[in-house]
Order: C-alpha cells, then sequence, then structure tokens
C-alpha cells in the first residue's frame, strides 16, 4: 500500500484535517474501525504536543508525518525542526492516585506509550524524529 | 467535530455529546462545564453513547470539571462509553476516577 506523507505546519488548525488523512488512510488499508481511532489518538497527542510546546519562541515550523503499512505491520514516522525534545523521556504520571491529585501532564503521552508497540526518538541535523510501531 | 445538547430531568443537568472529544473541541467543552456548576449545576449526567472518540484533552476536561463538581460537593456521572472510549478511560486509569454507568438510563436512576 502506498505510504501517506503528509507536510504540514505546526498549527493546532490543521489538526482536523491531519486526522481526516489518517482516517481515510486507515480505511483504505482496512483496519477496523478501533485501530483507525487508536492511530489518530497517538499521533494526535504527539502533534499537540509539538504544536504547543516544539516552538516556544518562533513561528511555527513544518511537521513531516509518514505511515506506512503492511497488511499486518504500521509504522510511523513524526519529524519536526522544534526544539529537541524526547516525549518517551517523560515520567508515566501515576494512575493510582484519586481525583485530587491526578496530573493531567504527561497523560497523552502515556496513551501513545500504551497504544503502540514501540516508540523510538532520535535528535539528528536539528530535527526530532519519533519513529512508532504497531503489529496489526 | 462535537456538539452538545442539554435538558433538566429534576435536579439533574443531562448532557448529551456526540462526535470528537479531541484537542479542538475539549475546551469549549470544559467552559461550558465549568459554567453550569457557576451556574449552580450539582448533579451532571454525561450521555457518552454518541461520542466516537475522546483524546488527553477531553479527559483533562472531565478532570478538572469533575473536580470542580467535587468543590461544591456536586455529583458528575459519565453513561454509556463505547468500547473505545471506554478503552482510553481504562488505560488512562480514568475508569478508576469516574462514576461511570452502562446506560444513561441507570446512571439517573441510581
Amino acid at each position: 500500500m502506498k505510504p501517506l506523507h503528509l507536510l504540514f505546519p505546526a498549527q493546532r488548525t490543521r489538526l482536523p484535517e491531519v486526522a481526516e488523512a489518517i482516517h481515510s488512510f486507515g480505511c483504505e488499508a482496512g483496519w477496523p474501525e478501533a485501530v483507525c481511532l487508536q492511530i489518530e489518538l497517538a499521533l494526535e497527542e504527539l502533534l499537540v504536543n509539538i504544536m504547543d510546546y516544539g516552538y516556544p519562541d518562533r513561528p511555527p515550523g513544518q511537521i513531516e508525518l509518514m505511515l506506512q503499512a503492511s497488511p499486518d505491520n504500521l509504522n510511523i514516522t513524526v519529524a519536526d525542526d522544534g526544539v529537541p525534545f524526547n516525549p518517551w523521556q517523560h515520567a508515566t504520571p501515576n494512575l493510582e492516585v484519586p481525583l485530587e491529585e491526578r496530573m493531567i501532564g504527561g497523560l497523552g503521552i502515556h496513551l501513545v506509550k500504551s497504544i503502540m508497540d514501540s516508540c523510538t526518538y532520535s535528535f539528528f541535523e536539528s530535527r526530532n524524529r519519533v519513529i512508532l510501531t504497531k503489529s496489526l | 467535530m462535537l456538539t452538545l445538547q442539554s435538558n433538566k430531568r429534576d435536579a439533574t443537568l443531562v448532557v448529551s455529546l456526540e462526535g470528537r472529544i479531541d484537542a479542538t473541541s475539549a475546551r469549549a467543552l470544559e467552559q461550558q462545564c465549568l459554567a453550569w456548576i457557576d451556574a449552580g449545576e450539582k448533579r451532571l449526567v454525561f450521555d457518552l453513547s454518541q461520542v466516537q472518540y475522546i483524546s488527553s484533552a477531553g479527559l483533562r476536561t472531565f478532570l478538572l470539571t469533575a473536580r470542580k463538581m467535587a468543590s461544591v460537593q456536586g455529583d458528575l456521572r459519565l453513561a454509556a462509553l463505547n468500547q473505545t472510549v471506554t478503552h482510553v478511560f481504562e488505560i488512562s486509569g480514568f475508569s478508576k476516577l469516574f462514576a461511570i454507568y452502562p446506560l444513561l438510563e441507570t446512571a439517573l436512576a441510581a
């Protein structure tokens, strides 16, 4: 199946169209609806992080997103030229504490890790690159 | 895209949501929920049967709303989560934080 390759500004206003493109890609690949929604979720969490924190003192750059799917495997690359940030270094939030003490920070990244089988990070030539894989 | 309908049943405000609670829609929902509590609502039941998708932005909305509700000794319930939404509540540990009911009617009757 032809990979999905998207390049878009790191701005939240672009999220709906990106979600739509991921959904169409998943439908075409024949994923169950639940899998489509999980992949959308993982990517929303990662993209929002980059959009909100990647460009604190300069105009948003471009995010590059690539989805490659075989019948039993999905490989996703997300690259950006924002500040160096390794999302997987975040501590997992404590999921056992009561409502009043629950922190929301880090929850999105925890969801990504729960959904995907592997998550890697590298920083090379001023670019953050996250690679996610999932068996389908 | 998220649409919202609310109607009062006795002392309870029933909020029916339809669509996606994501980074784009969560903020407006959060403001509306906090405004209801400010206006004196003490019992909120959310009917999530038509919600297909929730991300951490949506979880945050429910967390903040529940905290505010707790501060006024109010009651917040969630009803009719589909499988996908239930899964997100489970992996985030949120299923333990909320009163979740299989159906709207059971949430209202409990």
